[in-house]
């Protein structure tokens, strides 16, 4: 959490990427949903550091003080969550939310490292609709060997089906 | 033959607008109610899926059937939720890697004809090529991943028969029972539905498509 409030402190999005991807992989490995909030959390942040329109408004000193009010008092992720939920809904300008957005991003990185869509989605929170349809446009399903090809898939099919 | 399908091939291909190639399957298609949850019940609240949704319930009741899982069956997803989330380990303990509602799906299509319609790669990983999965795992969480080898073999023991099949199989195989072929490029048609479906989700590599386009 401490690391949290400094990279935002310093408004420093990078620093806050990579303590959301260290964040998300040691909650893989034990399956923990608090810390895939707080990845969430923190990869969110640096979301919301990356939005011009949200940083140079006149409300970013108030919603800066609040989120790192939060992450002083070490406030619970979900906590946490809400208050940037709130934010997004008064300066977002997507359909789908910041938040909604950095779960997917999260649970597609566990995706990539091996878990189920379903695992990766109930561990983060994403919706599931969305996460499949973000992990067709990620490059993840190039990276690996296939075990059986789409010919002899096809070709057992025919196989069974006739 | 009966056909149970997992989430991902349904939405797959709702959203690419290929769900006509379900009817060149000459099967019966199941789905569990988890899966008619997430396909059908939970999206139809989200505007930005309810049509997709709404696609796929047209067939519900049609072409796919939703299939209620027995005592008996529950209690095998119960016997394989604890066998397969214990197969890969790292210093922390064991990893979970799988859900109840891919399970609920596996002993399904166990307890029916073995044939499993999944996007999506981790299971088919563990029945096909499980040292791939934990390579993976290694890779992504700090390098210790260990196998539990009594485990895996005991969760192979459980699920080897099981034959698991993607959209673009389905689609591919729909092809040549004719599928597509009232599009004025037949090929260049097929091309686009297989990338389409690669594009929402589907396990495959642009390699595979690309062999396999290169038989026909």
């Amino acid at each position: 959490m401490k690391r949290i409030e400094t990279a935002f402190r310093k408004e420093d999005p990078r620093a806050l990427r990579e303590i959301a991807k260290e964040l998300i992989y040691r909650a893989a490995e034990t399956y923990d949903k608090h810390l895939a909030t707080l990845a969430v959390v923190a990869y969110a942040m640096s979301k919301l550091l990356s939005k011009v329109h949200v940083t140079k408004s006149a409300n970013w000193p108030k919603y800066k003080a609040l989120l790192l009010d939060a992450l002083e008092r070490e406030l619970p992720p979900e906590r946490i969550a809400g208050i940037i939920a709130s934010i997004d809904e008064e300066m977002g300008n997507y359909v789908h939310s910041l938040l909604d957005k950095a779960r997917v991003k999260m649970a597609s990185d566990l995706y990539a490292a091996g878990l189920s869509i379903r695992s990766a989605a109930e561990l983060t929170g994403a919706p599931l609709s969305e996460l499949i349809d973000y992990v067709g446009k990620t490059t993840i399903h190039d990276e690996e060997d296939y075990s059986i090809s789409l010919s002899d898939r096809v070709n057992a099919l025919r196989r069974l089906l006739g | 033959m009966r056909i149970v399908f997992d989430t991902g091939p349904l939405i797959s291909l709702s959203n690419t607008c290929l769900l006509e190639a379900l009817n060149y399957l000459p099967s019966e298609l199941y789905i569990t109610p988890t899966v008619y949850r997430e396909v059908y019940v939970h999206p139809r609240r989200k505007r930005i899926y309810a049509w997709s949704a709404e696609r796929i319930g047209e067939l519900i009741g049609r072409k796919i059937f939703v299939h209620t899982l027995s005592a008996a069956d529950l209690s095998t997803v119960e016997h394989l939720d604890r066998v397969l989330n214990s197969v890969f380990y790292s210093s922390r303990g064991p990893i979970r890697i799988l859900q109840r509602g891919e399970l609920e799906a596996v002993v399904l299509a166990q307890r029916l004809d073995k044939i499993l319609a999944m996007d999506e790669r981790t299971l088919r990983l563990i029945i096909e090529d499980p040292e791939q999965l934990r390579a993976r795992l290694a890779r992504k969480l700090h390098g210790w991943v260990k196998v539990n080898k009594e485990r895996l073999e005991r969760a192979r023991e459980l699920i080897r028969d099981i034959f698991v099949v993607r959209s673009v199989d389905i689609v591919a195989y729909a092809y040549e029972k004719g599928f597509l072929h009232d599009k004025k490029d037949p090929v260049a048609a097929l091309r686009a539905a297989l990338y389409a479906l690669k594009y929402n989700g589907c396990a495959v590599s642009e390699e595979e498509i690309e062999r396999y386009l290169r038989r026909l």
